[in-house]
């Protein structure tokens, strides 16, 4: 599965466009990262504990949409894009794209 | 007084649940992916190191199923 934020694949052709595909997730760290993060934010600096959110929910949500696009028989994924926001202490992402059939030229 | 004692004890009582609970529930993710990869994942270009634990990780796809598997490297 080829996945690209670019419109066309160089070597590649689209043969077929399956349709949009997305992948979201919302995740939240416990109390205890919570607490941390909280304790991090009074000092400065890198809160890795929201970091640490963030990185997991950015890589389940791109899982989520390359299984998507594998079920709609897609073999790439062109145009994918990230979009984020938040909940209180949870982050939400979303990762979408065209889903395409691609044959090598 | 031996209210506000048992509302005390209650509270940390049920903050220690919690952060135990938590401790359980918020695991990182593909944590259980190690240096084995199943059968049937093919190695793709895709790798990232970790932001906060700096370990690189590269990931497996299967094309039968869509799933993606993150191999730990050295």
């Amino acid at each position: 599965m080829i996945v690209v934020t670019t419109e066309n694949i160089p070597g590649y052709r689209v043969v077929e466009v399956k349709g949009t595909t997305f992948g979201l997730i919302v995740r939240a760290r416990g109390i205890g990262g919570d607490i941390m993060a909280g304790l991090r934010s009074v000092v400065g600096g890198e809160i890795k504990e929201y970091t640490v959110l963030l990185e997991d929910a950015r890589k389940q949500a791109l899982d989520r949409m390359i299984k998507n696009a594998t079920a709609m028989g897609a073999n790439a994924v062109v145009m994918c894009r990230y979009d984020s926001g938040n909940m209180g202490n949870m982050g939400e992402v979303v990762a979408y794209g065209t889903a395409v059939v691609i044959e090598k030229v | 007084m031996i209210y506000i004692i048992s509302y005390i004890v209650f509270q940390v009582l049920l903050l220690i649940i919690l952060l135990i609970i938590s401790k359980i529930k918020d695991k990182r993710l593909h944590q259980d992916h190690g240096e084995v990869v199943p059968p049937g994942f093919e190695p793709t270009n895709e790798v990232t190191i970790d932001p906060v634990t700096q370990e690189k990780r590269r990931v497996y796809f299967n094309p039968k199923t869509g799933d993606r598997y993150y191999k730990i490297e050295k």
